[in-house]
């Protein structure tokens, strides 16, 4: 092992956490914390960082482990200071002037932000970017689905008051390949008072801009944006992240939607990691359903699963406006 | 012994790259590291913060840095300019409707002095799957042609299936190398025109 470095990450510790928690701590006191402390303490941080990953393979794993942790806990208490004392609009954020001196290619300045990103293109002509979209009032199947192919990637937009239900009819013989439908990823934007009943994506589900909505689907990722009064009952083995949305209730796929092969699987506890939220407490924005309203919700929507509900019918699952 | 001294040290015995992975969300950074270094990707959550990874890559120590590219993440990219030596961008080329936006947020990023002198990556990632865009339809939605201020090339690849991921890393060590390692009268290639054409990997 080299020496120099297990010397000094032994010390490296309590003087890093010295001198930052000083930083912080004075940060925190200053009347407005101003942008140099946070890029003295970023700086700090950057430096530290670079040094533990240098110390790569000449230190146990575990204590690796431990830095990497105390850093990244480092990272978000600037991370959650610099969020308290920024200045509100949420996403927005201004570039410094570039330097007179500095190559650039452009000057526009982008504000990212409370601007939605473009809709989806309209359909393409390739059948692997399957669309649903524009939509009231209706019981959407597969049999409702445009020719796509066997594996291809799911659009859906601009829905309210929609089934849309690409489950096999009865989940038990889904192993036949002629029904089977494979999604490589999800994307949802803008469903108003919907229920979304899926199989497992095989990628991410991503999602923005939904209200009033039930979600039940497995997938590989769950990324929800800019969203409110969700229900999202998910299969899913990765940490469901969700970024800018309120009032999001969580529970675990129901095992009547399941394959016969999935019901064998066991999955993790969901895990929910709040991107607006990122600090010690609790997040606001989202909780875990009761285990009496996901049975009671899993219920109702194996009912409406056999009998093509319509969503008027439906409108007792959905959270009230 | 003091925190400048482990720094220089370590530059001195080995040589060294401070590789910075950016991109939207979901486009693949840490599956692409976690495939390069062996490791399971099967359950890989949304980058909340960054991760490291370090890895010897030839004659090289490669030192990557991989941050979330989540909305709420996007303004903190900045802290992890300092000392870039290459940037790799990386694409989820199955992601038509979010082209214009991962435009966008690459463009500005090439307008940063701390990254001027880096090396530009670009990988055009999920390549096995159906519909994706090419490379070559990246390259136009991304506008790349434009840039003139740092060396780039865009590379197709899969995180799954890990194709052409080691073949573009070594585009862009050999391109840093050329820069930080070799001074151009005695470097063993001629390097690389001004700025490298635009091709494609396979
Ligand atoms: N089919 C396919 N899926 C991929 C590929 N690379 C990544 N994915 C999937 O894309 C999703 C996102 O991957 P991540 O590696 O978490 O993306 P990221 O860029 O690190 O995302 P952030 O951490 O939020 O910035 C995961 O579901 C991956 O399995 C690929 O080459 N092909
Ligand atoms: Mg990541």
């Amino acid at each position: 092992m080299d020496n120099s470095k297990w010397t000094f990450l032994q010390t490296f510790t309590p003087q890093f956490q010295a001198i930052a928690s000083a930083k912080i701590e004075a940060a925190k006191l200053a009347p407005a914390p101003t942008q140099e402390s946070f890029q003295d303490i970023s700086v700090l941080l950057s430096k530290a960082t670079k040094i533990l990953a240098d110390a790569t393979g000449g230190i146990p794993t575990y204590d690796q482990r431990q830095y990497e942790i105390q850093l990244k806990a480092f990272e978000r208490s600037i991370e959650s200071l610099r969020a308290s004392s920024a200045p509100k609009p949420k996403f927005a954020f201004k570039r410094k002037a570039p330097n007179p001196g500095a190559v650039a290619t452009s000057t526009a300045q982008v504000a990212v932000a409370p601007t939605p990103t473009p809709a989806p293109e309209a359909p393409s002509s390739t059948s692997s970017n399957l669309v649903l979209s524009s939509q009231s009032h209706k019981y959407i199947t597969r049999a409702d689905l445009a020719a796509h192919a066997q594996q291809t990637d799911l659009s859906i937009f601009d829905l309210e008051h929609c089934v849309v239900d690409l489950l096999p009819p009865d989940a038990s013989d889904a192993p036949d390949a002629k029904k089977h439908i494979s999604i490589s990823a999800l994307h949802a934007r803008n469903l108003t008072d919907c229920v979304l009943l899926l199989p497992t994506v095989e990628g991410s589900a991503l999602l923005h801009d939904m209200t009033r909505c039930v979600i039940v689907v497995g997938c590989h990722q769950f990324r929800m944006h800019s969203s409110t009064k969700i229900d999202v009952l998910l299969a899913i083995s990765s940490n469901p992240i969700i970024e800018d949305c309120k009032a999001i209730r969580f529970a675990q796929y129901p095992d009547i939607f399941k394959t016969p092969s999935e019901r064998t699987q066991t999955l993790p506890t969901i895990c929910v990691q709040d991107f607006s939220h990122i600090r010690a407490t609790p997040s606001p924005n989202y909780s875990t359903m009761t285990d009496d309203d996901r049975v009671g919700l899993a219920d109702a929507l194996a009912l409406a699963h056999r009998s093509r509900s319509s969503i008027d019918e439906l409108s007792d699952v959905l959270l009230p406006k | 012994m003091g925190l400048l001294t482990i720094i220089r040290k370590n530059r001195e015995k080995e040589k060294e790259m401070r590789l910075l992975f950016l991109g939207l969300d979901n486009a693949g950074k840490t599956t692409i590291l976690k495939k390069l270094n062996g490791e399971d990707i099967s359950s890989i959550s949304p980058t909340l913060g960054f991760n490291i990874k370090t890895f010897a890559h030839g004659n090289y120590t490669l030192n990557i840095w991989d941050v979330g590219g989540q909305r709420t993440l996007r303004p903190y990219w900045r802290n992890y300019f300092e000392q870039t030596d290459a940037l790799v961008w990386v694409v989820d080329s199955s992601d038509r409707a979010r082209m214009q936006d991962c435009k966008q947020e690459l463009h500005s990023l090439l307008t940063e002095d701390r990254l001027a002198g880096a090396s530009l990556l670009v990988f055009a990632n999920k390549q096995d799957l159906h519909g994706s865009m090419t490379d070559a339809e990246i390259r136009d939605a991304l506008d790349l042609p434009s840039i003139t201020t740092h060396r780039w090339r865009i590379w197709s690849c899969s995180a799954v299936t890990g194709a052409n991921l080691v073949s573009g890393l070594d585009w862009v060590v050999n391109d840093v190398a050329g820069r930080l390692y070799y001074s151009t009268t005695t470097s063993p290639q001629a390097p690389p025109p001004p700025h490298a054409i635009p091709g494609t990997a396979n």
